[in-house]
């Protein structure tokens, strides 16, 4: 499975599990503050990212860039897993 | 490593924290649904330096304003605080740094002895975030449309490691490196 499959996963897995809905089909223009995922459950789905993929970028950025959309939230997955 | 830094709002900040005020998302998550508008901006901003009960912080991420933290109804035992993210670009779950660091500037800072959240009943992703974080809900104030929060100091002494074991390691890095700069009113 690759990042980007994983991260949708994750994403509606977690989506479930706090209750959160979200809002339309994600696409990689989606704002990741309106798609319905809320802080908690961002905060689990980089808490299983970290142990699906053993990637956790968000410690380790030395320049952090902070994701707007879901593409630039995958992107920096991939950039860490390069 | 992120920098998180609160500082006390000033007049240069106040059209920047108006547009996010203004934005449905965080409008509609209000007590105030209201438009804003600059005139009412500059009122509100002129009373707040006159106003001791509260303190309105814009939070910096590696210096770039992101949102606002606020503390009102400041007295010597109590406050209510709450917050918003305005900016787009934002560390994944950081509404819970938010809440932790307002929670210990209640107490550590203002030295409250009880810090206060009034959320709406349908606006869920706080009261996740106050439950997580052990929050009371006060059964009296509460009704259909308003829950009532409340956190004793003692309590958060007691929970504030255990409630920081639960975060993932980017947000107790950002927790850890959070300051307030408070300046004068």
């Amino acid at each position: 499975m690759n990042i980007r499959t994983t991260i949708l996963t994750l994403i509606n897995e977690v989506a479930q599990l706090t209750d959160c809905i979200i809002k339309a089909p994600l696409t990689d223009n989606t704002v990741l503050l309106d798609s319905g995922l809320d802080s908690l459950g961002f905060a689990i789905l980089v808490a299983r990212l970290e142990e699906d993929l053993s990637l956790d970028p968000f410690s380790s950025m030395t320049n952090a860039i902070y994701p707007r959309t879901l593409k630039e939230f995958v992107t920096i997955y991939e950039n860490a897993c390069d | 490593m992120p920098n998180v830094n609160f500082k006390l709002i000033t007049e240069a900040d106040i059209e920047q924290v108006r547009l996010w005020r203004n934005t449905p998302r965080i409008q509609n998550n209000m007590f105030h649904r209201d438009e804003i508008s600059v005139e009412q901006q500059k009122a509100w901003f002129d009373k707040l330096a006159q106003d001791m009960s509260q303190q309105q912080f814009v939070c910096h991420l590696d210096n770039k304003p992101i949102g606002v933290l606020n503390f009102s109804n400041i007295n010597e035992d109590e406050c209510e605080w709450g917050c918003y993210i305005g900016d787009e670009h934002i560390m994944p779950g950081f509404g819970l740094v938010l809440a932790v660091c307002a929670l210990d500037f209640a107490f550590n800072e203002l030295g409250v002895i009880s810090l206060n959240a009034q959320v709406l009943s349908s606006n869920t992703a706080p009261q996740k975030i106050h439950k997580l974080l052990r929050y009371t809900v006060n059964p009296q104030k509460t009704n259909s449309e308003i829950i009532y929060y409340q956190y004793d100091a003692q309590y958060w002494a007691r929970n504030r490691d255990l409630v920081l074991t639960l975060l993932p390691k980017h947000l107790k890095i950002a927790i850890a490196t959070a300051s307030f700069n408070k300046g004068q009113k």
